[in-house]
């Protein structure tokens, strides 16, 4: 079985956060929420990196270990889903998670947490039918039941973002490696534009 | 000839033993060759990259490990610690809580329980000594009553619900199943974060009057030291709280104290604070009210039939002049001193 994985190439993305366009329309993720964020690391600085980051759908995931109503599954093909039924907004995910994927809806008394709301690879939720109205209202778009990739991965323009089984997205970034060559100055920022 | 051979063979002896110890010295010089001859490559290695000034440590690596170590960028994000790509600390916090705090607080609860129960079973309660006399001395007057009881039933629910949302995934989601146990977690969060703010008031209520009366005194070393006559021997001297009373009373000012300030930083994720924090309080509020429950078992098991009279005393708010006499000796007689 495949197993789902995002990979961010850092010497590829521009930092045009069009992934995070992607996700926001797609899945109609609601004011305040972001699924998807980019990173830029020491920017306007010598060595400036944007990375997008999400859920990673983690092997053995900590948000599925401490969740108190034991909402998380994982799919067969890798894909951490919660059940939005089940989620009591308890916030623990947020506090295991390492990527801070975890987003809650703020908008009850005091801020008290609404139901967690993480990126689902596009895959809809784990019990509504898949790409029915629930579903999108609910949690976004079911790509992946239509075959496709989740669309941040499938928008990015200089396709710094894979999104696909872990073990062809790695071939395809071990054949960039290769290519660049494994020597850091003969490819990325130092070689385009000097230290 | 016998001489001749007896020769022979001693020099033949003496051969033997020269080219053993040469193959023997052959092996140490071939061993330490063997083990010598890269060292001046580490020399010169080490030499070249010192010269060159390249490779002493590897850039891309070192940038890397920044950003595992929780470095912060820049991102449109506008989400607090939007800009950390990679933190640890909720790690530490899953392991802590998922493999410690669970499986020994479960362990203390049910040492606690196992402890009472088989003191119940051996000593058994603590009976009134002798006939009740009928003379009723005032203890607690209505608002003690009133604020204990607030306490006690605020705490009771808040420790039930906060006992299901962290034992529940263990013990009821194999009862009642997921979508069974998530409905009634609801209503554990739900209740458990409402009747925080009662508990809250109502602890500090009690807490300030009572603070006089919960002074540690001379008498109150004599009393811990016989565990105040638990396992048998006399009764020793008290005031109107004994030793046992005033550390449950200590204990619970200090555990409540850390159970609501940090429960007030949990429920309310608006007050940026970040993450760190967060799961900080969250160990403290779990350490902390642990604690406070398993020390209630006992405290409840002492004021109801662990030791005869003292409910009552609780409930009515008055006392036989005979228990008090038993219990609190010293507060008796200064209350016979007052009429
Ligand atoms: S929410 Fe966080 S911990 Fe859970 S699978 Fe996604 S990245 Fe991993
Ligand atoms: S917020 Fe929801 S999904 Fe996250 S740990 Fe709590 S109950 Fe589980």
């Amino acid at each position: 079985m495949a197993r789902m994985k995002f990979l961010c190439d850092a010497e590829r993305c521009i930092e045009c956060n069009g992934c995070i366009t992607a996700c926001k329309n797609e899945n109609d993720v609601p004011w305040g929420i972001n699924r998807r964020r980019v990173v830029t690391l020491k920017d306007g600085e010598p060595g400036e990196k944007s990375i997008s980051v999400a859920c990673m759908h983690c092997t053995d995931a900590p948000c599925q270990a401490v969740c108190p109503v034991d909402c998380f599954s994982t799919t067969p093909d890798g894909v951490v889903l919660h059940n939005k039924d089940m989620c009591i907004g308890c916030g623990y995910c947020f506090y295991a998670c390492p990527f801070g994927a975890p987003q809650f809806p703020q908008n009850e008394a005091f801020g008290v947490r609404g139901k967690m709301d993480k990126c689902t690879y596009c895959a809809g939720g784990p019990e509504t039918a898949d790409g029915s109205a629930e579903e999108q209202q609910k949690y976004g778009s079911n790509r992946l039941a239509e075959g496709k990739l989740p669309l941040c991965a499938e928008m990015c323009a200089t396709k710094a973002l894979l999104a696909g089984d872990s073990d062809q997205i790695s071939q395809t970034y071990t054949a960039r490696i290769l290519q660049r060559g494994g020597r850091p100055q003969t490819w990325g920022w130092s070689s385009a534009y000097g230290e | 000839m016998l001489n001749s051979d007896t020769k022979t063979a001693v020099s033949e002896v003496n051969r033997r033993r020269k080219r053993n110890r040469r193959i023997m010295w052959t092996f140490v010089a071939m061993w330490l060759m063997v083990v010598l001859a890269p060292i001046p490559g580490y020399f010169m290695t080490t030499e070249t990259v010192q010269a060159k000034g390249e490779f002493t440590e590897n850039p891309r690596s070192n940038y890397w490990g920044e950003v595992r170590n929780a470095a912060s960028g820049y991102t449109t994000d506008r989400g607090l610690e939007a800009g950390i790509l990679v933190d640890d600390a909720g790690e530490n916090w899953r392991v802590l809580r998922n493999d410690t705090i669970l499986p020994y607080g479960a362990w203390l609860l049910a040492f606690v329980i196992v402890a009472i129960g088989a003191y119940f079973m051996f000593a058994g309660p603590m009976k009134i000594e002798g006939k009740l006399s009928g003379i009723k001395i005032k203890r607690w007057n209505l608002y003690d009553i009133c604020i204990h009881w607030i306490v006690a039933v605020t705490f009771f629910v808040m420790s039930i619900s906060g006992l299901i949302l962290l034992y529940g995934r263990a013990v009821l989601i194999p009862l009642f199943g997921r979508e069974g146990f998530a409905g009634l977690a609801m209503l554990c969060k739900d209740v458990h974060n409402l009747l925080g703010i009662p508990f809250s008031v109502a602890l500090l209520m009690m807490i300030l009057p009572w603070l006089k009366d919960n002074v540690f005194r001379s008498e109150d070393a004599e009393w811990l030291s016989q565990a105040g006559g638990m396992f048998g021997g006399k009764h020793p001297s008290s005031g109107k709280n004994n030793a046992g009373e005033k550390m449950w009373f200590w204990l619970l000012t200090i555990g409540g104290t850390v159970l609501v300030v940090s429960g007030f930083v949990l429920v309310m994720p608006n007050l940026e604070q970040l993450r760190g924090t967060m799961i900080t309080m969250h160990i403290l509020h779990s350490v902390s009210g642990l604690i406070l429950i398993a020390v209630s078992i006992g405290h409840s098991y002492m004021g109801s039939v662990g030791i005869e009279g003292a409910f009552d005393g609780m409930v009515s708010g008055e006392v036989d002049a005979v228990w008090a006499k038993q219990h609190h000796d010293l507060w008796y007689s200064d209350k016979m001193l007052k009429k």
